[in-house]
């Protein structure tokens, strides 16, 4: 083993660090990244992480399908928080509720917020006005945050990255149309704004795959994220293919040209060139982390899987992540 | 009908194609793909991304794209063309001001307005509104053949097909006219006349609920835009026609691991809540053909033995075998995803374009992808 291993080694042991440190220490972790890159399962396995912490997570899903369980003994998931599974409690909040709900803690009454709901022209000015919506959500995030955050991050599954920008930037939003008359609301988005820029209290957790465009757009996330503040914690690299079983040049040479061994040879390349690709993405990664955030944001990596949906896979991710990792012996970089 | 006769019937017989997926399955490339293919066949092709993750650009090798029509390469289109654009919210916004409100000086009023600013440039919808408007100029009157379109991934794509009905409903007469300053209620504050119009409690309950200031503010901006609002409000409710139009398809692309396979059939659900049916399934980057048959340790030493290297025999076993079970686990996950896939709208409407040996990138990519729907030239 050569001592970029080592550093490598290293570097994945300090991100798995971080990565449980931002779990213990903070009350929000949004979870994002490009669509289709696993930030579900990732979020599933990162509230079971923070229970085998000793901590008792809330898994905010937004909007999401239904679909199967992604966490083991797992029960079906309300837009109340209750207990989803042994130890982790769960909410799936779709907007037009969240607007409901929030509009309720603004409001004196439930009898006043069903008035407000039960009429249509409330309800379409609601559904449309901008930035209403954004608010409302994040706003629901943060009343969860407030009640339960003590005893466990609330880790939220947010939408592709262009969502979760609209999101931050709503509170902004809302208080650039109200700056002249301020107001509750024009409070609230404060509040609410500084709780997101907050590194004690809030972490962006990103995910990407390593391939091209996830990594350039994962990059491209940052940057904004940087620019309005946000602070960010470990970027989750998912999917990576492990190397193939070694094999000498000369004798894949010769495996490809024999007929009754020329289709395993080219399966075994065709892994070898995606391993190949996941090291070449993920150096590209950590560069372009590094040239944003200096040493403070490193990759946690996880491993692809054939299967990759079934109800055991966050559940493989997390034995991923707590596996130890070896470092190999070398002089201290 | 073979998959592939059903990709040129959609093709020549759509004005407009509209490509819906989840994220990392290739939508990008499949509507760079097809508009390429249309224009193979002699039309002038659009291809539109709503994505403000901007990656159609990448996919089609252009440099920079912006909000004008782009004409890609005509090496890669003959004889017919296809220009390529993205949506940007602000000029496109701005743009379409210019079209419904021709007076500069109330023009300059509105951008001043900070109501104005923050629809245009800071907040989530934007996009998919202004996707909506530019989709019916184009199709409308573009002068294209076919116009494709590349959707964002699941959550704000179904944003993007409601906002039509959301943008009509709270353009609508009905309900702007509680924002709107009438000449003979000059006199009245703006809650006064909201009390006022039959006792519409509801509307100052939203004052309360959302703070008056926001209200206020939402009310100036109507009062002073009031005729934009009617041009509006008719805009979306023909692009929503668009959408729902006969000349119009809808294809789902998806993989084959179980999660897209999921997430298609729950697309597949809410087109069909929306009325909406696909005439199409592309599952892509699927790992064909079954099981391999696991490699034989005999083969691999007789290889290895006739190289003149059998000492590498084990290693190459190993090595080789190995691969092979990986592998083969992603064949079998596949193999299962394309059944679950065929079950949703049969086997003739579900086009397969395999996972690459190599990863290539942009024009190699949707070369290869024309090639696995029978398209390439």
């Amino acid at each position: 083993m050569n001592l970029s291993a080592r550093a490598m080694a290293l570097r994945e042991r300090q991100a798995r660090a971080n990565l449980d440190q931002v779990l213990t220490s903070r009350q929000i972790v949004f979870v994002t990244g490009k669509g289709g890159v696993g930030k579900s399962v990732v979020s599933a396995a990162l509230a079971l992480r923070a229970r085998s912490l000793g901590l008792r997570p809330v898994l905010f899903e937004c909007d999401s399908p239904a679909r199967l369980s992604l966490l083991p003994e797992g029960r079906p998931v309300s837009d109340e928080v209750t207990e989803v599974a042994p130890g982790i409690l769960g909410i799936n909040q779709k907007s037009d509720d969240a607007i409901r709900a929030y509009a309720a803690t603004t409001l004196p009454s439930k009898a006043l917020a069903d008035l407000l709901f039960e009429n249509r022209v409330a309800r379409s000015f609601l559904n449309a006005a901008p930035s209403v919506s954004e608010m409302a959500l994040i706003g629901r995030i943060v009343a969860v945050a407030e009640k339960y955050g003590a005893d466990g991050p609330v880790i939220v599954d947010l939408h592709a990255t262009g969502h979760a920008i609209s999101l931050l930037r709503a509170p902004s939003g809302i208080m650039r149309v109200l700056q002249k008359s301020k107001g509750a609301l024009w409070d609230r988005a404060h509040a609410i704004e500084q709780m997101m820029q907050d590194d004690k209290r809030t972490a962006f957790v990103t995910v990407a795959v390593p391939e091209e465009l996830p990594v350039t757009e994962l990059l491209e996330l940052h940057g904004k994220l940087k620019e309005y503040g946000a602070p960010v914690g470990p970027v989750i690299l998912n999917s990576f293919v492990s190397a193939p079983i070694e094999m000498p040049a000369a004798a894949l040479a010769a495996a490809l040209a024999s007929p009754s061994t020329a289709s395993a040879a080219r399966d075994w390349r065709f892994l070898q060139a995606q391993h190949e690709r996941c090291v070449r993405e993920k150096e590209r990664l950590e560069t372009g982390l590094r040239a944003l955030h200096g040493d403070s944001v490193l990759a946690v990596t996880l491993p692809a899987r054939a299967d990759n949906s079934d109800e055991r896979l966050a559940p493989r991710l997390v034995d991923a992540l707590a596996r130890p990792i070896v470092v190999p012996a070398g002089d201290t970089p | 009908m073979s998959g592939t006769d059903h990709v040129r019937k959609l093709l020549l017989d759509s004005k407009l194609v509209v490509c819906v997926g989840s994220g990392g399955v290739g939508k990008t490339t499949t509507a760079a793909a097809l508009a390429i293919a249309a224009a193979r066949s002699g039309k002038k092709a659009a291809v539109l991304t709503i994505d403000p993750a901007r990656r159609l650009a990448q996919a089609l090798g252009v440099e920079a794209m912006g909000n004008d029509p782009r004409a890609l390469n005509p090496d890669l289109t003959a004889p017919g063309s296809v220009d390529a654009m993205m949506l940007e919210a602000g000029p496109a916004m701005d743009d379409f001001v210019k079209r419904l409100l021709p007076d500069e000086e109330r023009r300059e009023r509105l951008y001043a307005n900070r109501m104005y600013q923050v629809i245009a440039k800071h907040l989530g919808g934007t996009h998919e509104y202004m996707a909506i408007e530019r989709l019916h100029g184009l199709v409308e009157e573009g002068g294209y053949d076919v116009v494709i379109l590349d959707t964002p991934p699941t959550v704000n794509a179904l944003d993007f097909l409601d906002a039509p009905n959301r943008l009509a409903g709270f353009f609508s007469e009905k309900i702007t006219r509680f924002f709107v300053k009438e000449q003979e209620d000059k006199k009245k504050g703006f809650f006064d006349r909201l009390k006022d119009r039959a006792g519409d409690l509801a509307m100052s309950v939203l004052g309360k609920a959302l703070g008056e200031g926001f209200v206020e503010e939402l009310g100036d901006f109507t009062t002073a835009f009031q005729g934009l609002f009617v041009g509006i409000h008719d805009r979306a409710v023909a692009a929503d026609r668009i959408l729902r139009a006969a000349s119009t398809s809808f294809v789902i692309i998806s993989a084959a691991d179980p999660v897209r396979t999921a997430e298609a059939e729950a697309f597949l659900q809410t087109l069909q809540r929306l009325d909406i049916n696909p005439r199409a399934i592309i599952a892509n980057r699927v790992h064909l053909g079954g099981e391999a048959i696991p490699v034989d340790v005999g083969a691999v030493a007789a290889t290895m033995v006739a190289a003149g290297m059998p000492e590498h025999t084990s290693v190459a076993f190993e090595a080789l075998a190995g691969g092979e079970r990986q592998l083969n686990a992603v064949r079998a996950r596949d193999k299962r995803g394309l059944a679950h896939l065929e079950r949703l709208l049969g086997k003739q409407r579900l086009m397969i374009v395999g996972e690459l040996d190599e990863e290539v990138k942009d024009r190699a990519a949707v070369e290869h992808f024309l090639k696995g729907l029978g398209l390439a030239r």
